[in-house]
């Protein structure tokens, strides 16, 4: 095989090493990896606490929004009942679908992720262990707070796609509105930061060997999961941003009457609406892939044409939008392409199901608990799938659109593709977290409940839903055929219910949670390395990998493992590290040292959360004030990591020497930093889209632009930001082996400084022309661009700011530096923006 | 080994295969944005289609006689989710 980086392959032959490692490095290893004890746990980052709080709470999401469920189904199980009023129904079913969506389905699977990848891949942790924290830390008290909004009657009310003009201040006047947009807002921040931890982990810190084509399936899974997170979701940020933009600051967006367009909110809502179904999804699948073949007993058949599937779904995911706006009147061609493009992604679908099947039917299946759960959820799915084939059908959804037919194929899609994986992945990694395993004989009744108690209550959905009752309605009619099938449906969510209070009693009953072992181990015999007997630490060496199940096929390697006979034993430099290869064939490419536990993720977290509230109760000054301590505790989460090293050098056994750390594009933080950008890059592009669809819409509030002469001034501005950062850099590399002085952070910041005031002359610029923000769309999307131009100058001046103080205290090492690399390179894509941003409204002026 | 994952041909052809129908969708759903219902705004999805089935083909080729069956599934699904797309261009 080839190299990817010059590293020889040759050098694989050296592990195992003959000898083990003498006792005296695991003790260190432990010493390196301790947790604080008592109540500052809450310190803690590395991901065995992180992924089970991570878990736990999503879960806690998920019994949340199944009582509201369970409310709801009460009012509706008979005709013209008063369990609740209409507007707490409206809350009810906002809170459980908003919930289910938002703080459960996607975090859970996010947090599976976190618990279970940096042991699948042999890592020490996730690379950016602070990152996971904070994430956590965000979605929690975010999460908690939202759903808070229920008991002081602030609980948003207007379906969980939040749909304008109900949601505009003319219909909706309180603050539930803002609840929903701000705290949204902030909990896909937590997801974003999530999936950049998830990509660069799954890229960068896999175990030696493992190439893309020994990847577990659950990693590759997480792979496009985390890509199709940072092209979603970016869409939901910018339209909670732009209607949160129309309701505070009157900005009209969204309102016909003055150039605005409702539709706009569907389009970028369902952007990130329809792939979000795949994004909880295809992990799912991924869990699935890997347990069919445990259960199976043999090795899972096509494995390829799985990763096939799931590129080929994160793919034409995104060509599916607009089949939720199928009756909002879209030309007739544009409305046949999303419903081709619908049929089309389940193609790939198709695929990962057969590939299941025929693994079923070529192995040996041990009828185990997760086994029930998994064959239950491919039954499920698949009857969730064949009714989405018929709504993707215009004339179909045209009849079935926003009735009970609708809720129940998504019910069966979601419960089948997320629901009841997740639940066998309970039963199937539990001995991993903890010291017993769960009980066989009451998950068996786990799932007889929920299975039953899902077609029980959702099957009859289809009729009612095609006898014509609408959804999201708090009552009904009697003697119109609905009475029985509503009942029905009712005692069905209450039994679905028992399976899942049953699971509660088998937790309390037999889970035990263990951070550092020992567990109970691998019970069902999977093949996977996060079977390998591990502690804090993941595994005490890391081996290397040479097939899809090492377990399988080298029975010694949990040994060899043990014994720190592989690569990196014990500690090399007397820090936290993980092994860093490379992305394609994980060739060993240097040691990153890792940070320790730290309260400061906790508190830029509870910072955050407290901004976005006070934004919502437009408490500004107290939210300036969360702002800026948020800003310090992540400055000081950051002042520890890029410090000058102590080695530069650590040999990670059979005499391969590593470097420690390195920048450029090796390095694990500028893989980071591109997705970040591409995240921010996702922003401003759906708002680019956004100005064209409200130019088509409304061009007769087109006005003319700028002078020329104007915007090439602009533009040559941000060509010299370009040209500053650049010289900076090049400043820092003449000067190895020497003091990096001042010239090149006075570069940069020049820089900084010159993108800030290229974006002021824009928007007088603007303003001299005429344009008011609020009196037309056109002013409210431009002055939007310069609003998300803002955001990023003011953090690229933050980031010069945090430069200079390093280079005052001597950490800006020379001839490169990871700080000085990062800064550099935000400040360039603020210029690139900046740029976009200047010269799209100017190309497409009105009258 | 053909069918290796790792293989750079193996892993760009298929990103291609699928950027190509991202492109043809983006392209085909753009035009009718722009104007919708024109005859040209249908015209540009087939001659699309055919130029993105050119490029699948050359694709194809470019794989070879030992190339990998996986990959070329990939290229298959889709040039059919190109042409089922198509169809809406084409029907009206």
């Amino acid at each position: 095989m080839t190299s990817e980086t010059g590293f020889d392959h040759k050098l694989y032959g050296l592990f195992p090493q003959p000898r083990k490692q003498p006792d005296e490095g695991l003790k260190e290893l432990e010493r390196v990896w301790e947790t604080p004890r008592g109540w500052k746990i809450i310190t803690a980052v590395n991901n065995n606490y992180i992924g089970f709080w991570y878990v736990v709470t999503s879960f806690l999401f998920f019994l949340l929004a199944g009582i509201l469920a369970l409310g709801m189904r009460v009012q509706l199980a008979a005709p013209m009942q008063d369990f609740m009023s209409p507007d707490t129904f409206n809350q009810f079913f906002t809170m459980h679908g908003t919930i289910m969506m938002f703080l459960f389905a996607v975090p859970a699977v996010e947090a599976i992720g976190v618990m279970l990848l940096p042991q699948m891949l042999s890592a020490r942790d996730l690379p950016f262990p602070r990152l996971s924290a904070y994430a956590f830390w965000a979605y929690l008290i975010g999460g908690l707070s939202f759903f808070a909004s229920l008991f002081i009657g602030a609980a948003p009310d207007g379906g969980w796609f939040m749909y304008p003009p109900l949601t505009s201040t003319a219909f909706s006047p309180g603050i539930a509105v803002d609840f929903w947009l701000l705290g949204i807002g902030f909990i896909e921040i937590s997801a974003i930061a999530g999936a950049i931890e998830i990509i660069v982990g799954v890229l960068r810190t896999r175990a030696p060997n493992m190439t893309l084509d020994r990847m577990p399936m659950f990693a590759w899974a997480m792979l496009v999961f985390g890509v199709m997170i940072i092209i979603a979701f970016p869409a939901v940020i910018l339209c909670t941003l732009l209607l949160e933009a129309e309701r505070m600051f009157n900005w009209p967006l969204f309102d016909p009457t003055r150039g605005g367009d409702p539709l706009l909110w569907q389009h970028l809502f369902w952007f990130f609406g329809h792939p979000e179904v795949y994004i909880i999804f295809l992990p799912a699948a991924g869990l699935m892939s890997m347990m069919v073949a445990t259960i199976a007993r043999t090795e899972l058949v096509g494995y390829r044409l799985n990763v096939l599937a799931l590129v080929a779904t994160g793919f034409i995911s995104f060509g599916v939008w607009a089949h939720h706006m199928f009756t909002v009147g879209m030309p007739r061609v544009s409305t046949g392409y999303f419903s081709a493009a619908s049929m089309a992604v389940s193609l790939p679908a198709g695929i990962q199901v057969f590939c299941w099947i025929a693994t079923l039917a070529s192995g040996k299946i041990r009828w185990s608990t997760p086994a029930l759960f998994v064959v239950g959820s491919i039954v499920i799915f698949v009857m969730g799938g064949l009714t989405g084939v018929m709504l993707g059908m215009v004339p179909f959804d045209w009849q079935a659109h926003d009735t009970y037919f609708v809720v129940a194929h998504l019910h069966y899609v979601l419960i089948g593709g997320m629901v009841l994986p997740m639940f066998a992945a309970f039963y199937y990694w539990t001995p991993m977290v903890s010291r017993t395993p769960l009980s066989e004989r009451i998950g068996r009744w786990v799932f007889w409940l929920m299975f039953s108690g899902l077609h029980i209550t959702f099957l009859p959905m289809h009729l009612s839903g095609l006898m014509g009752m609408p959804r999201r309605v708090y009552t009904y009619l009697p003697g119109r055929g609905l009475d029985l099938l509503n009942l029905v449906s009712t005692i069905g969510a209450f039994i679905f219910a028992l399976g899942v209070l049953v699971f509660l009693y088998d937790c309390a009953r037999n889970f035990r949670f263990t951070a550092k072992g020992p567990d109970a181990g691998n019970i069902f015999g999977g093949g996977t390395l996060e079977w390998l007997p591990a502690g804090l630490y993941s595994t005490r060496s890391i081996p290397v990998v040479h097939s899809r199940e090492p377990l399988w096929d080298n029975p010694e390697l949990s040994r060899e493992v043990e014994e720190g006979r592989h690569m990196l034993p014990d500690t090399a430099t007397g820090t936290r590290e993980t092994l860093i290869t490379s992305p394609v064939k994980a060739e060993p490419q240097y040691i990153q040292l890792m940070p320790g536990p730290s309260i400061w993720p906790l508190v830029a977290a509870i910072f955050t959360a407290s901004f976005f509230m006070s934004l919502t109760v437009q408490a500004y000054p107290f939210a300036a004030f969360s702002a800026v301590v948020t800003l310090a505790a992540i400055l000081r989460w950051l002042w520890d990591t890029d410090a000058p090293l102590a080695v530069e050098q650590a040999e990670v056994g059979g005499g391969i020497v590593l470097p420690v750390t390195v920048t450029g594009a090796s390095s694990h933080s500028w893989w980071a930093l591109n997705i970040l950008m591409i995240v921010i890059g996702m922003i401003g592009a759906l708002a680019v889209f956004a100005f064209f669809f409200l130019y088509g819409s409304s061009p007769e509030v087109w006005i003319a632009a700028p002078a020329l002469g104007q915007t090439a001034m602009i533009a040559g501005m941000y060509l010299g930001v370009l040209a500053l950062l650049w010289a900076g850099r090049r400043v820092l590399r003449a000067r190895a082996g020497r003091v990096a002085g001042d010239l090149p952070w006075v570069l940069v910041m020049a820089g900084a400084l010159l993108a800030t005031w290229a974006l002021y002359c824009d928007i007088t610029g603007w303003l001299d022309a005429g344009l008011d923000p609020t009196a037309t769309s056109m002013g409210a999307i431009v002055f939007m661009f310069m609003a998300l131009q803002g955001q990023v100058v003011i953090v690229s001046l933050i980031m010069v700011v945090y430069l200079a103080f390093r280079e005052a205290r001597g950490l800006v090492t020379t001839p490169h530096n990871v700080t000085m690399d990062i800064v550099a390179r935000f400040t360039g894509f603020v210029a690139v923006q900046g740029l976009v941003f200047t010269i799209v409204p100017r190309l497409f002026p009105g009258a | 080994m053909g069918d290796d994952l790792s293989l750079r041909i193996n892993r760009r052809t298929i990103a291609a295969a699928f950027i190509l129908w991202t492109a043809h969708f983006m392209i085909a759903y753009g035009a009718e944005q722009i104007a919708p219902g024109s005859m040209a705004a249908r015209w540009i999805a087939p001659i699309a289609a055919l130029a993105s089935f050119a490029i699948l083909a050359l694709c194809w080729r470019r794989l070879g006689s030992n190339g990998s069956n996986v990959v070329r599934l990939g290229l298959a699904i889709s040039g059919v989710a190109i042409a089922f797309q198509t169809m809406p261009a084409i029907v009206g």
